[in-house]
């Protein structure tokens, strides 16, 4: 564990009932570094995701994160279990981001694009109305979303714009961690492909640590620096993203690899 | 060019001791596919070795071993990294990545990137991976792709629609614009004219003489007399050679 380690992952796992979701799962994140956790649908990877994002409850093992440090709180490893409520909720309005796999989860539908992507800011309070529009409208440019659209419901908008939209919506407190689940897998191709690049270049810009779950491969290739295979709720590989992709050891990554479909 | 690094002549930057690697084929009834065994080797700054033997002797595994993209069976593939030793055989994803950005690059035999970003960029990530502000990095990737006598014109489009050699000199340019220590080129010249092979012959020579390191795979033998300083042979290290063979 390196003294700039940002979370810390020990021996976590979760149960529905009498089956293990996903155990045994251990790994550091750094700052800047992502992470692609890849396997099939009911492998336990977005249960893991959920666990560490503190959406579900650990039944094993622990989270430590180490929160920006301010004033009133010095920096280094925190076991998430032993922050309130407030403080936790705090960090995830804040520090990290989720995006989640369909942008109508991790949307206000109800709401416009610039109250979406204003509302953490207001949550945090103090902010001035033209300054909270301003910011708005600035992260829509951002994620390449026209800034005239910041009075639209989210609705009118295509699935890919959605997704930008809340891409920005988690970006505005300027977090440091953003965990996302499947965020290019409902979406065309093409719009695919541009999603991907934006969220590579904000990645890179922002510095900010990631954990992405895809089932898709190629998405890990493009974005992650290290992966997670996981079989069963377990992880079977872990590794730099080439060395697991072209020199795959454990039968099941040497299996997913193989079954890609080159274009 | 690429003033910065340079290294005393004599100083080993590459250091690979037993080195192994075999393919186990889990899905194939656990088939295993030995490249080669008992590799030693070292190259020093000022060096350009050239893989030789004959194709499937494992070069370009070798190459990736070197690069950390292929896990080694067994024995260690140390890199001079700053002022320590690196072994990639142990390395952790981002001592990896780290290596690759200030110590070791790679020219492998067919451009490998993000299909839709520009060829400037492209050329320019690894001085900016370095902390280069991004007017002089580009100022660097321009002069660059002008001496590869890349037109112009192309370099605001990203290369996946490039012809085969003007991919390549992409690769180039993008393996050999920042000064690292030790340079992997696998098969740099394969698909250009004779015109471009010079340039490029220049370039490695160029790298070579500033003190890197460098291990490459080159078919063609006006190149390789051009940029080697001496051979490596992979045959003695295949794991089928018989015990005759062996002891001779």
């Amino acid at each position: 564990m390196n003294d700039d380690t940002l979370l810390s992952v020990r021996g976590v796992g979760k149960r529905f009932g009498a089956r293990w979701a996903c155990r045994d799962v251990s790994f550091d994140l750094h700052p800047g570094e992502v992470l692609a956790v890849v396997g099939e649908s009911g492998s336990g990877k977005t249960t893991l995701l959920n666990l560490l994002a503190l959406r579900l409850a650990l039944d094993e093992g622990s989270v430590h994160y180490s929160p920006r440090p301010d004033g009133s709180s010095p920096g280094g490893l925190r076991d998430l279990a032993s922050l309130s409520e407030a403080r936790q909720r705090l960090l995830s309005r804040t520090e990290w981001g989720f995006v989640d796999q369909h942008p109508r989860d991790g949307l206000r539908m109800a709401v416009s694009a610039g109250a979406n992507v204003a509302e953490r800011l207001m949550l945090l309070g103090g902010e001035h109305y033209g300054r909270l529009r301003a910011t708005a409208r600035d992260w829509m440019s951002r994620v390449e979303l026209a800034e005239d659209r910041i009075d639209d419901l989210p609705s009118r908008f295509s699935g890919g714009m959605q997704q930008r939209l809340q891409i920005a919506r988690n970006l505005v407190t300027g977090p440091r961690l953003v965990f996302m689940d499947e965020p290019t897998s409902g979406l065309d191709v093409s719009v695919q492909a541009r999603l991907l690049d934006l969220l590579r270049s904000l990645v890179d810009d922002l510095g900010l640590a990631c954990i992405v779950v895809t089932h898709d491969l190629a998405v890990a290739r493009l974005l992650a620096h290290r992966m997670l295979v996981m079989k069963d709720g377990a992880v079977v590989e872990a590794g730099l993203t080439d060395r697991v992709l072209d020199d795959p050891h454990h039968p099941y990554t040497q299996l997913l690899v193989s079954s890609v479909l080159m274009p | 060019m690429n003033p910065g690094f340079c290294q005393s002549p004599t100083q080993t930057l590459v250091r690979v001791r037993g080195l192994g690697k075999t393919f186990v084929l889990h899905n194939r009834d656990g088939v295993e596919l030995p490249v080669f065994s008992g590799l030693d080797m070292e190259v020093a700054a000022g060096e350009c070795v050239v893989l030789s033997g004959p194709s499937g002797c494992g070069k370009s595994s070798l190459m990736r071993c070197l690069y950390g993209n292929y896990a080694p069976s067994a024995g260690t593939v140390e890199l001079r990294h700053g002022a320590d030793w690196l072994d990639l055989s142990a390395a952790s994803p981002r001592e990896v990545i780290d290596a690759r950005r200030r110590s070791v690059g790679y020219v492998s035999q067919f451009l490998r990137v993000i299909p839709r970003i520009p060829t400037l960029d492209l050329v320019a990530e690894p001085l900016r991976r370095l902390g280069l502000a991004r007017t002089l990095a580009d100022q660097q990737a321009r002069e660059l792709l002008e001496r590869l006598a890349l037109p112009e014109r192309l370099w605001h489009l990203p290369p996946a629609t490039f012809s085969g050699g003007e991919q390549q000199r992409v690769n180039v340019a993008r393996g050999l614009i920042a000064p690292r220590p030790v340079l992997l080129l696998d098969e740099p010249t394969a698909s250009l004219d004779a015109g471009n092979r010079q340039i490029v012959v220049d370039l490695i020579g160029r790298a070579r003489d500033r003190g890197a390191a460098i291990i490459g795979i080159f078919h063609d033998a006006e190149v390789r007399d051009a940029v080697a300083t001496r051979s490596f042979d992979l045959g003695p290290y295949r794991p089928d050679r018989t015990l005759e063979e062996a002891a001779s």
